[in-house]
C-alpha cells in the first residue's frame, strides 16, 4: 500500500489518520513516480485515499473544519487541496518557483507552507492568491501557527542531510504575525 | 541583502527539525537525525522528549512521551511503519520483513 516510506501525517478529531508516502527517494533523480495518500480509520482499516499524479507528497494537514485536506508536493512544486465533502475532487495551488515541504492550516481556506529553496514561508489561498510571504535565515522545512495565530513557528536548518544535521544548525524559530 | 522576517529562536542546536504541531498549548516537533520527538512551551520550557531508535519523518504531536501519538519513520530507515508512540500498530510498507 505504501509507496516507499510514509512521510507526513495528520489526524482528524475522530482519530482518522492521513499519511503521505513518498513514491521516490528524495536523493534520487530522473523518474519521480507518484506517491500516495493513505487514510487509516480509527479502527485501523486503511485505504488508499489518492494515488495519481502526486510527486513526493510531504506535509499533510486538515483545515480546522476538517473539510479540506492540504498536501504539499515537494517534487510536484505545488499544494494539492482535497475537498473531503466531494470525494475524488482535487485542485492544485502552484506558487511559482517554490518547493513546498511542511504545511499548516491558516484559516479562511488558506494555508502556510514552507518553501525549502526560497528559505521562506508562504501563505496562499486555495484559489491561488498569495496573501503573505516571510523570509527566514535558513531553508524552511515546516510551519505551524500557535493557538491564537499570533506567531508563525518554523523549523529551519541549513540542510536536511545527515552530515549537515550533525552540525546542529537546525532551529525552531518564530516570527510575529499581524 | 535579503530581508528576513524578525526571527526569534525558540529552540536551537537541532539536527533536522520537522513537522511542528501545536497541541494543548505547546509545540511538538521531531528532530529527524537526533531521533527525537520534543515538546516545548512558547516560553522555551521543554515539557517532553521521546527518544526513538529510528529517525522519524513526522509526528502528529503528543501530550507526553507515553500518550497516544503517531510517528512515521523517515526514508532510509527500515522497516517503514507508523507507530502510535512506541507501539507498532500498523505496518504499511510492502518491504516489511515479516
Amino acid at each position: 500500500m505504501a509507496r516507499l516510506n510514509p512521510n507526513g501525517l495528520c489526524t482528524a478529531r475522530d482519530g482518522t489518520l492521513y499519511v503521505t508516502t513518498v513514491g521516490s527517494e528524495v536523493f534520487s533523480s530522473g523518474d519521480r513516480p507518484s506517491g500516495n495518500i493513505i487514510r487509516i480509520a480509527p479502527d485501523a482499516v486503511a485505504e488508499v485515499f489518492w494515488e495519481t499524479d502526486l510527486p513526493y507528497p510531504n506535509g499533510a494537514v486538515l483545515a480546522e473544519d476538517e473539510r479540506l485536506l492540504y498536501v504539499a508536493e515537494t517534487f510536484g512544486q505545488r499544494v494539492s487541496v482535497f475537498d473531503l465533502s466531494a470525494p475524488g475532487s482535487r485542485r492544485t495551488v502552484t506558487v511559482g518557483g517554490t518547493v513546498p515541504d511542511g504545511i499548516c492550516d491558516a484559516g479562511e481556506e488558506s494555508f502556510w507552507f514552507a518553501d525549502v529553496v526560497g528559505a521562506q514561508c508562504v501563505r496562499a489561498r486555495i484559489d491561488g492568491e498569495v496573501l503573505e510571504t516571510r523570509k527566514f535565515s535558513r531553508p524552511c522545512y515546516a510551519p505551524v501557527l500557535n493557538g491564537d495565530r499570533s506567531r508563525l513557528y518554523v523549523a529551519i536548518a541549513d540542510s536536511y542531510t545527515p552530515d549537515v544535521g550533525a552540525r546542529g544548525t537546525g532551529a525552531l524559530v518564530w516570527t510575529a504575525l499581524d | 541583502m535579503t530581508e528576513h522576517a524578525l526571527e526569534n529562536a525558540l529552540v536551537s542546536g537541532l539536527g533536522f527539525p520537522e513537522e511542528p504541531r501545536w497541541r494543548d498549548g505547546a509545540l511538538w516537533f521531531i528532530d529527524n537525525w537526533n531521533k527525537q520527538v520534543i515538546g516545548v512551551r512558547e516560553d522555551g520550557a521543554e515539557i517532553g522528549r521521546l527518544d526513538l531508535d529510528f529517525p522519524p519523518a513526522a509526528s502528529a504531536g503528543c501530550r507526553t512521551a507515553n500518550s497516544s501519538s503517531w510517528i512515521s519513520r523517515a526514508a532510509g530507515s527500515s522497516p517503514s511503519t507508523l507507530l502510535p508512540s512506541e507501539r507498532v500498530l500498523m505496518r504499511i510498507s510492502p518491504s516489511w520483513p515479516g
